[in-house]
């Protein structure tokens, strides 16, 4: 089971909506049914931020398969997304 | 073309950080020294990024970011500021209310703050084992 976690700022911005389907589209066409993507809001959960070293927004985070890997930045391209995170593009 | 980015802060040794940082690498950077004269800028420029520090006098972050939203809605603003501060319930606010912008920690270091600015305006992303 693949396990993520996205760090935005603000639930309710667009941008944060955006990258929210951004990444969900990415993990529902490359591991369906076998992954798992919680969310913060580092402006409700600043703690969870500070204790993970993220220094900003929006924040992507493998956590399984190790190792651990983070990206930064645009998701709109998924193959650079799977890339950068050490995985393989499915499609 | 050169990107244009607008800091505002009060403290003039982090718009020094925010300036030779990003002038160095090719950015045009104007500065502003507070919320006030932030907006004045954005009167009559438009840039492609802002990062707006949160503890200002008279006009703080939130009063500037509100501000500039009711003008602005598309370009990028970075509040840069500690996730621990007095101004989180202000900002749970704005981003109830759908306010966009994102965060950056302090404090921050030069390479930190080329990697934010350069993957916001030109989408490349940054890889980093943890």
């Amino acid at each position: 089971m693949y396990k993520f976690r996205l760090f935005i700022s603000g639930f309710s911005s667009a941008t944060s909506q955006i990258v929210i389907e951004q990444v969900k589209t990415i993990m529902d066409d490359n591991f369906p049914g076998n992954y798992t993507l919680s969310i913060v809001d580092v402006i409700d959960d600043p703690e969870c931020a500070r204790s993970k070293m993220i220094f900003a927004t929006p924040v992507l985070v493998k956590h399984f398969p190790k190792p651990e890997r983070r990206i930064f930045g645009s998701f709109i391209d998924p193959k650079k997304v799977l890339k950068n995170l050490g995985l393989t593009n499915k499609k | 073309m050169q990107r244009k980015v607008l800091v505002v802060d009060d403290e003039i040794a982090i718009r020094r950080l925010f300036e030779d940082s990003l002038t160095r690498e090719g950015f045009f950077v104007e500065s502003a020294q507070s919320g006030v004269e932030a907006l004045l800028i954005l009167e009559r420029e438009k840039f492609d990024l802002i990062l707006l520090d949160l503890r200002m006098p008279d006009f703080d972050g939130v009063e500037t970011l509100r501000s500039i939203r009711e003008f602005d809605k598309e370009t990028p603003i970075y509040i840069v500021s500690g996730f621990y501060n007095d101004y989180m319930s202000s900002l749970k606010e704005v981003a109830s209310a759908g306010v966009d912008f994102e965060v950056m920690d302090k404090p921050i270091g030069r390479n930190q703050i080329l990697s934010i600015v350069n993957n916001t305006l030109s989408g490349p992303l940054t890889c980093q084992e943890a």
